[in-house]
């Protein structure tokens, strides 16, 4: 539906939609919006970890970026909403910490404690589960979710979405020196992290007798 | 044995960057030179890489719908106007309106002061002189008068201008503040030397050089000391027992300024303070504080 009603801008250059929605055009906009709408909600996934959460956080930054649009002022147009995707999900982090939408014992209509619940389960790889990718990605995403967010975002950024040390430095409007300090330690906290998951990891995620000495 | 060498934080930042293809050609080389012997280095490298490896490899996550606006949602999310700069510009028209002020205050201060005090200056430097005079003043006590026919009575001025000083007689330096008219003086500057000892005298532009004591009782008509001295004051001529000619004219002390002038010129000082009362500087440094605070969290909130 949006992309027939789109057709008219679809191959406009970036600053030509820019330019157009800075004007009022919402089919501009929306245009832009389509262009970075995976990439948004790819980083808001990866930083909360949660479906809703993320595509919540994704329409309150579309939704930021269409109030701030004058306020770009030129450069990368990527990093810029990016940043805003981030400020969105740490926004959202801090509503979710305030308001916790699950209740932490879950009760049934007469108000008692319900004994096996889904809550229970053990998110984290079972003895018997085999090193397939998707354990490999539980496992990651398990070790990405126990980082403090500052690490996480950047290694996200990074590792995730590609961006370079300078565009991080942008989005999360600190030095390129904050950004590597935080990068690295990011690495080490995954890297031992995911150490813990052993055998249960591929062997080229494990290390040997040798390297461990 | 071979000591295990340990990496700092420094080394894993390098090995990042390296990783990261974020080092410039001669770092790189540098970096380079010291993994190809350094074990625990090239340890760690392999390590991120697989990790940066498998965190590209995780699935994009595409997304579960269109986060496009609807011309409803664009109304209802429309931006409203930008109220934070308006606030900022008044808020910066109340700080400089204030610096204006006190800025304002103190240069009309600093300049109108000075004058008041100048006013009390020549007073002290006078009477100072008037007590040196009588002190060594040998010569019979006789009373002249600078400018015959010029002289006056009464008056006052103690205060403003000179003092009578060795006075052992009923004469009245008349009050403080009081300016003697019936001094006539070519010059507002300039003050002349003495009158009978009994007399009446006006403080204002007279000196007492010392007390005579061939002085005789000072007439009726010289009491009280008047201030509005007419000319028929000069009916005391009389009485005057000499007159030193050698020093008639003789500038004994002047003043910078007589201090209507000084008072003119501290006016505009008075009426400024009238006009910029403390309520307005209140109200100015109210305006700016409310509209800074309005401005800022209008600029967070956009």
């Amino acid at each position: 539906m949006n992309g027939a009603r789109l057709a008219p801008v679809a191959f406009m250059t970036e600053q030509d939609l820019i330019d157009l929605a800075l004007q009022g055009d919402l089919d501009a906009f929306n245009t832009l919006v389509l262009q970075y709408q995976d990439l948004a909600y790819n980083v808001a996934y990866h930083i909360m970890d949660d479906p809703a959460a993320a595509a919540d956080a994704t329409q309150e930054a579309v939704i930021s970026m269409y109030r701030k649009l004058d306020t770009y002022r030129g450069g990368s147009f990527k990093s810029w909403f990016l940043r805003i995707v981030t400020n969105a999900c740490y926004d959202e982090l801090r509503r979710i910490s305030r308001r916790p939408s699950t209740p932490l014992e879950p009760e049934n209509s007469e108000g008692e404690l319900i004994d096996s619940a889904d809550w229970m389960r053990d998110n984290s790889p079972s003895p018997e589960q085999n090193a397939s990718n998707e354990e490999i990605q539980q496992a990651i995403q398990h070790c990405l979710e126990n980082l403090e967010e500052k690490f996480r975002i950047v290694l996200v950024l990074v590792d995730i979405s590609g961006e370079d040390y300078a565009s991080v430095a942008q989005i999360i409007h600190r030095p390129i020196g904050t950004v590597k300090s935080r990068l690295s330690r990011a690495r080490q906290k995954m890297q031992s992290c995911l150490q813990g998951f052993g055998e249960l990891l591929p062997e080229k995620f494990r290390l040997t007798d040798e390297e461990r000495s | 044995m071979k000591r295990q060498e340990t990496l700092s934080q420094r080394d894993l930042e390098l090995l990042n960057a390296y990783l990261d293809d974020a080092l410039n050609e001669k770092e790189k080389q540098r970096f380079e030179a010291r993994l190809a012997r350094s074990l625990p280095l090239q340890k760690k490298l392999k390590e991120y890489t697989q990790l940066k490896v498998a965190l590209r490899e995780l699935p994009k996550q595409p997304a579960p719908r269109n986060f496009t606006l609807s011309p409803e949602q664009a109304r209802a999310y429309k931006p409203g106007p930008k109220l934070y700069p308006a606030f900022s510009y008044v808020a910066l028209t109340a700080v400089l309106l204030l610096a204006i002020v006190f800025s304002s205050e103190f240069f009309f201060n600093q300049f109108s002061t000075p004058m008041a005090t100048q006013m009390e200056s020549p007073t002290m430097e006078a009477e100072t002189f008037a007590v040196k005079s009588s002190e060594k003043e040998p010569e019979p006590l006789i009373f002249t008068w600078g400018y015959p026919g010029g002289m006056g009575m009464g008056g006052g001025g103690g205060g403003s201008t000179f003092t009578i000083t060795s006075i052992d007689q009923t004469g009245k330096g008349g009050v403080d503040g009081e300016v003697g008219e019936g001094m006539v003086t070519p010059t507002p500057e300039v003050g002349i030397l003495s009158v009978p000892p009994d007399m009446g005298t006006g403080g204002g532009n007279e000196e007492a050089v010392t007390p005579s004591p061939e002085a005789t009782p000072i007439p009726t008509e010289a009491e009280p000391p008047s201030l509005a001295a007419t000319p028929a004051s000069v009916t005391v001529e009389p009485l005057i027992l000499g007159l030193q000619t050698d020093k008639t004219g003789e500038v004994i002390a002047t003043y910078p300024q007589f201090p209507d002038e000084a008072a003119s010129q501290a006016e505009p000082a008075r009426i400024w303070r009238t006009l910029v009362s403390d309520k307005v500087k209140i109200g100015l440094a109210a305006i700016a504080a409310l509209f800074g605070i309005l401005a800022l969290i209008f600029y967070t909130k956009r």
